[in-house]
């Protein structure tokens, strides 16, 4: 029997529960519930489907456990082969065939029969038959593996049952935990890290090959700065090595780093957890972490010089409204435990770097012309290593070491944007910052092309690099410069360039506005032999002309619609409704008329009437074509 | 000021200007450079000689050599500064509300208006007129008084 404090149990509703302090795992109680669980799935089909990956889980484990034999076992996984959906899901079916596989050969095969005849081949097959040959595939595929039949194998189950007792139950409490965390997450997920414990999660500082490098590094720290000039056979170099192992060693420190930060936010999140917001540096939240402990008062805390001012204010503000409570003191024993491994591996950063950095002219010396040895340095140390630094473009290394800016609340400070390491240099310092961006930009290509230099040995000296300091130089002196004088110019010859025509509709429409009305082009035509019309009479006045005499083949010259009339209309009506200072205050919209009584009077009717009497009163407005043909 | 803009005191320095000058309207300005009016029609004209440089060339005639009264003569300058006006060799008119067609008499009163008479003068030339219209305004346009000698 083992020893466990839970106990799994199958409920009427096909849910996994857990049920406390149940004593031990009692073999028949769980077989007993199998008995009953199976026949209970068979007949709710549709359970199966939606809690597929628990019950799935549960099966194999008792199947493990040999709770259940392998009749059985088969038996309920055909169950759920056909009736889950879920079940044929890639991540299910694979880990149940790689269980399987390791515990119960045949049984794995008829396993694979079963999923061959059931249908999910594209899920399962190619990743559990991967190093199958071609043979076994098929014979699986006729068929299946045929031992007694399955009712002979219950019966025959029954007996065996109590020849189980012996087997090891004795999994311990770990397995246990394991299970409930399993359990409640997802089946497929394998790696769930225990969060119970740090070395668990972050194993670099107890490798060997991180104390190796560190001692090497302190020693040749005290050495001093040990210049051999070699230059030819620089591979064999032992310190070549080591400097290399340091580029490799630096990156690797990071991302441990980022995983204890990680460990520590989740462990902090129940005291403080709006702090992973405020605070995004790892290093500073480990150390903000470590001052405040489990302080419920942030005013008792001096945050001074870990954070800038203003942060600090948000945090004690935060801190004053959090919704977290204090935690135990095992948790937070780990969480400090934690804290201070992240700064101790922060510490060995800066001394790798160091090291790195006093080596950097041997190492790199064009490129540590440029930039100086520490931004260069720092530079290889996030590159990883003097030949990624080389391939990278020169886009990627202006961006190497940008750090993200917290702005709290509604700050507008604009950092500078787009600039990482390249910031610290003298060049970028010494530039005026209208020219900042264009010299980061020059400086991180320059850089860029000595690096590459550097990564193949071609310019041992460094005369490389300060030639292209020189260029870096000179180009900004440049971009100083004032502009050339203006020199006045004469006034060209008049008329000698034609005026540009523009055209278009806009054009277009403007000029309708001005165009000649058909009116008027009648009134400008006479006819031949006919004396004309004119205002005052007997040819004194201004003349007709074709307006308004018979035979002119027009039936009524009716004032067009004049588009400059109606703008003006318009600009009219618009001034008279929004002037609203000169109208009296008596009007009213309401009038009195002895045949209707009250008749509201809409005042937009007068300024329709304008528009509306230019419309076209022959055609109507309202009826349409009665009979359309289409061609 | 005159020291800025061409002086010809020779008939022949004339006589060659005017024939020379292909396709650009010739301003020759008949004046003492030590008039006053006269003082105030050179500054105008040594500013705008850079800016109509494409299609005009300035120069001063002095009234006081010997030589150029033949053209004193022929011209009828009495008052002074009178500019005249040459295209290709042609004598340019321009009708400016005065009585005399022939000449510009006195000085401007902005650097834009000469500017603005030269340009006008060299597109009626450039259409082929022998007289154009003033643009400028009247209360722009110098006033003086032609005294006939007979009347």
């Amino acid at each position: 029997m083992s020893k466990g404090s839970m106990v799994h149990q199958v409920s009427v509703n096909g849910r996994l529960t857990i049920d406390e302090d149940k004593g031990s795992i009692d073999e028949d109680e769980v077989t007993t519930g199998l008995k009953v669980g199976i026949p209970l799935f068979s007949f709710n089909r549709s359970l199966v489907t939606r809690s597929a990956p628990v019950w799935l889980y549960f099966l194999v484990f008792s199947r493990y456990h040999f709770f259940v034999s392998q009749s059985q076992f088969l038996l309920a996984a055909q169950l759920g082969v056909e009736d889950s959906a879920v079940f044929r899901s890639t991540s299910a079916a694979r880990w149940l065939g790689q269980f399987m596989l390791t515990a119960n050969p045949i049984g794995f095969l008829n396993f694979v029969a079963l999923c061959l005849d059931a249908g999910p081949l594209a899920h399962f097959l190619p990743v559990a038959t991967r190093n199958w040959p071609t043979p076994a595939i098929s014979i699986c595929s006729q068929g299946r593996f045929t031992t007694a039949s399955l009712e002979d194998s219950f019966l025959a189950d029954l007996e065996d049952l109590s020849d189980n007792d012996n087997e090891n139950l004795d999994e311990d409490t770990g397995d246990a935990e394991h299970m409930e965390d399993d359990v409640n997450g997802d089946l497929a997920d394998i790696e769930a890290l225990n969060y119970d414990d740090l070395d668990s999660v972050s194993k670099l500082q107890k490798t060997q090959r991180y104390t190796e490098i560190m001692q090497k590094v302190e020693e040749a720290l005290e050495k001093g700065s040990n210049i051999s000039n070699q230059g030819m056979v620089l591979e064999d170099d032992p310190e070549y090595q080591l400097i290399v192992d340091c580029n490799t060693l630096s990156v690797d420190i990071e991302n441990e780093i980022v995983i204890i930060h990680n460990f520590i936010r989740d462990k902090y999140r129940l005291k403080f957890p709006e702090l992973e917001s405020l605070v995004h540096h790892p290093i500073d939240y480990a150390r903000v972490v470590k001052k405040i402990g489990n302080e419920v008062d942030l005013t008792l805390v001096d945050l001074e010089g870990l954070l800038p001012s203003a942060v600090i204010m948000v945090v004690s503000v935060t801190a004053s409204t959090t919704s977290g409570k204090p935690l135990p003191q095992d948790i937070l024993q780990k969480t400090i435990e934690a804290c201070d491994r992240a700064l101790t591996l922060d510490a060995s950063k800066k001394k790798v770097l160091d090291f790195v950095e006093s080596r950097m002219g041997y190492i790199a010396p064009n490129l540590s012309a440029i930039v100086g040895s520490a931004v260069a340095a720092k530079l290889m140390g996030t590159a990883g290593g003097l030949t990624s630094l080389a391939k990278m473009p020169a886009c990627n290394v202006q961006l190497l070491g940008t750090k993200k800016k917290n702005l709290a609340g509604f700050s507008t400070a604009t950092s500078q944007f787009r600039v990482g390491y390249i910031e610290q240099t003298e060049i970028f310092q010494t530039t005026p910052p209208a020219l900042k961006m264009r010299a980061c930009r020059l400086v991180a290509a320059k850089s860029t092309l000595a690096a590459r230099v550097d990564s193949i040995r071609g310019d041992p000296s460094g005369k490389q690099g300060r030639a292209y300091r020189e260029e870096i130089h000179k180009k900004i002196e440049k971009w100083q410069e004032p502009p050339p004088a203006k020199q006045p110019k004469p006034l060209p010859v008049p008329d000698s360039e034609p005026k540009k025509k523009r055209g278009g509709r806009r054009l277009r429409k403007m000029k309708e506005r001005y165009a000649i009305t058909d009116m008027r082009k009648l009134a400008n035509r006479m006819q031949f032999g006919v004396p004309e019309e004119s205002s005052l009479g007997d040819g004194l006045g201004e003349g007709y002309g074709m307006l308004g005499q018979a035979g002119n083949g027009k039936l009524r010259v009716s004032v067009g619609q004049s588009k400059l009339a109606a703008k003006v209309a318009k600009k009219f009506k618009d001034k008279q409704y929004s002037s609203g200072g000169a109208t009296s205050g008596l009007t009213s919209s309401l009038a009195f008329t002895p045949v209707q009584g009250i008749d509201l009077i809409d005042p937009q009717a007068d300024a329709n009437r304008l528009g509306s009497g230019t419309q076209s009163t022959y055609f109507s407005e309202t009826g349409t074509f009665s009979k359309i043909k289409r061609t | 000021m005159s020291y800025l803009l061409r002086t010809l005191t020779k008939k022949e320095d004339v006589d060659s200007i005017i024939r020379d000058t292909i396709d650009k309207l010739l301003v020759l300005r008949f004046g003492r450079s030590s008039d006053s009016v006269c003082l105030q029609l050179d500054d105008i004209l040594s500013k705008s000689e850079q800016d109509v440089s494409k299609f005009a060339s300035i120069a001063l005639v002095d009234v006081d050599s010997e030589e150029n009264q033949v053209y004193l003569k022929y011209f009828d300058i009495t008052l002074i500064p009178s500019t005249v006006f040459f295209f290709n060799a042609h004598h340019m008119k321009m009708d400016s509300g005065s009585a005399d067609h022939t000449k510009w008499v006195g000085a401007f009163h902005r650097k834009q208006d000469f500017i603005d008479v030269v340009e006008e003068i060299f597109r009626g030339a450039m259409k082929g007129k022998l007289i154009v219209k003033c643009p400028l305004p009247p209360e722009r346009i110098p006033k003086f008084q032609l005294l006939f000698k007979d009347v």
